[in-house]
């Protein structure tokens, strides 16, 4: 039986709070132990070795590994990309249900959800998820060096995808191989140039774009 | 290294394993971009750093009770 929004939701919800608290139930076993070590300084005997191998390895390791799950799924919420304030017009734009952009029709969907931005702009293929976090660091890099201290609104002008968005991303919900997309008109007077990707799906004219302000700098030139 | 740094390089793991939890538990705390990436590069590496202290003191602490002697190994053969 399909799972509603709402328990999806509450299940999500239910998780991350549990990895939440694994983590903390971790690094506080762990942190006893180094209390216990440097309060009391005991001989470096069997009992003491094994204590340090819970304290400084296997407690941090399963805290660690749990904290990770926790930052990974952190990083797929759109709270977080909202954390650049760059981002927050277009965070906001997502989560209204009154907007028909194409991000905000997507966000509405429960494949979607609070997870719009990630699912999108994720990266398609087997290192999908490295590259993607990669590039991450590197909005981190350009926000701190750069946009910090531009107003949002200045910022629309500026901010742009680093490569073209691909039609990959699209397809993963999207299949190009079914006739209903094959046959329509449009489709099929540009399908050379949608499967070679040199046409986009969120380009101006076709689906796109995407958000309100994308394509303010081009409209500018 | 002498036996007597041991104890001061547990502690030093010791303190480093406190400092990278600290990241992590303001990483699940304040789920912010600047903590978890804090948390997910520099706690890592400091947590990994201390494991590897402590790793360090205990191959010392074999060699010296000749558990680890290779010449021991090959008087069982």
């Amino acid at each position: 039986m399909e799972k509603s929004t709402s328990e999806l939701i509450a299940h999500g919800a239910h998780l991350s709070d549990l990895l939440v608290y694994t983590t903390l139930g971790f690094a506080l076993l762990s942190a006893l132990i180094m209390v216990w070590y440097l309060a009391r300084r005991p001989p470096l005997d069997l009992t003491t070795k094994l204590a340090l191998l819970l304290g400084i390895f296997i407690f941090p390791i399963l805290a660690a590994g749990s904290g990770n799950v926790a930052g990974f799924e952190t990083t797929k919420k759109r709270e977080f990309c909202g954390g650049c304030h760059v981002m927050i017009p277009y965070t906001r734009d997502a989560a209204n249900p009154k907007s028909t952009s194409l991000a905000a029709i997507h966000a509405r969907n429960r494949n979607f959800g609070s997870k719009n931005c990630y699912v999108c702009h994720a990266d398609y293929g087997m290192f999908g998820a490295l590259t993607t976090k990669l590039n991450g660091l590197r909005h981190a890099y350009h926000y701190y060096t750069h946009f910090k201290g531009v107003p949002a609104e200045d910022a629309f002008g500026e901010i742009e995808l680093y490569t073209p968005y691909r039609n990959d991303t699209c397809n993963q919900c999207h299949s190009m191989t079914l006739p209903g997309f094959r046959e329509l008109p449009d489709h099929k007077g540009a399908m050379e140039e949608i499967e070679a990707g040199t046409a986009s799906c969120v380009g101006s004219g076709c689906h796109g774009p995407a958000h309100p302000f994308s394509k303010v700098k081009e409209e500018e030139r | 290294m002498k036996a007597r740094s041991e104890p001061a390089l547990l502690r030093l793991a010791c303190w480093m394993t406190v400092v990278a939890l600290s990241l992590f538990t303001w990483s699940v705390l304040d789920p912010d971009p600047v903590p978890v990436m804090i948390a997910m590069s520099i706690g890592q590496g400091i947590g990994t750093g201390a494991f590897l202290l402590y790793l360090m003191v205990i191959i010392m602490d074999l060699r010296r009770a000749k558990v680890l002697d290779p010449k021991r190994g090959g008087d069982q053969s």
